[in-house]
């Protein structure tokens, strides 16, 4: 899915920019430029922080078990 | 006709997702005839269209309630970079509609503005029949597979 139209970047190269350590909508910008411009997609982009940063938790739960 | 603020809080809030739906059907739709699917292609301008007319309803009943139809906000445009992945956001769109209208639906009578309501239940009913045709389209990939689909989706007159 096209997340950030004015920098043409999608949900997969922004995830990859947060598994690589970014952790708010700042280091997505700083990673990818997803959000730098107009911000129409920052609810998106944050949607994808959330949701990977949930998967992190599952998979440290996972690895306590 | 001064119309109920909630009504028209209700009414701005479904015109900002008719005017993302707009865009996010009018760019698939160009989307597929870049990629030769004409028959997609019209099919999603004809959905863009709709949306537009049910746009022009509802900014013409804010106006007549007295308030300020939001032409500025737009939900995010979710934009497919596959067929399929389209058909999802579209649905994704819709299915909130769906629920957005009906919740319409339900405080127009709650206010006694049975306008709003008849206004509402009509456009809900052309939002059903959209959920019906994405479904019905999921369907068909399922059962023939995404290239059959695909094949079939070129000739408009088909």
């Amino acid at each position: 899915m096209v997340v950030c139209h004015c920098e043409a970047v999608n949900d997969e190269r922004i995830r990859a920019t947060v598994r690589s350590g970014a952790q708010t909508l700042a280091d997505v910008a700083a990673g990818c430029r997803a959000g730098s411009r107009c911000g129409g997609c920052l609810p998106v982009v944050e949607e994808l922080l959330d949701d990977e940063s949930a998967q992190v938790v599952h998979l440290r739960t996972v690895d306590a078990a | 006709m001064q119309g109920d603020p909630e009504i028209i809080e209700l009414l701005n809030e479904i015109l900002t997702a008719e005017l993302t739906a707009i865009n996010q059907y009018f760019i698939h739709s160009k989307m597929c005839a870049n990629w030769g699917l004409t028959a997609l292609a019209k099919h999603a301008y004809d959905e863009s269209i709709d949306e537009m007319k049910d746009a022009d309803s509802i900014i013409e009943r804010i106006l007549f309630l007295g308030g300020v139809p939001n032409m500025q906000r737009m939900n995010p445009v979710r934009v497919g970079e596959t067929v399929p992945e389209q058909m999802d956001l579209d649905l994704q769109v819709e299915v909130a509609a769906v629920e957005r209208y009906n919740r319409g639906v339900e405080l127009a009578v709650a206010k006694g503005d049975n306008g709003t309501r008849e206004l509402l239940a009509r456009n809900l009913t052309g939002e059903e029949e959209h959920v019906d045709w994405i479904e019905a389209q999921q369907h068909l990939i399922s059962v023939m597979g995404i290239e059959n689909y695909l094949a079939r989706q070129i000739d408009p007159d088909d």
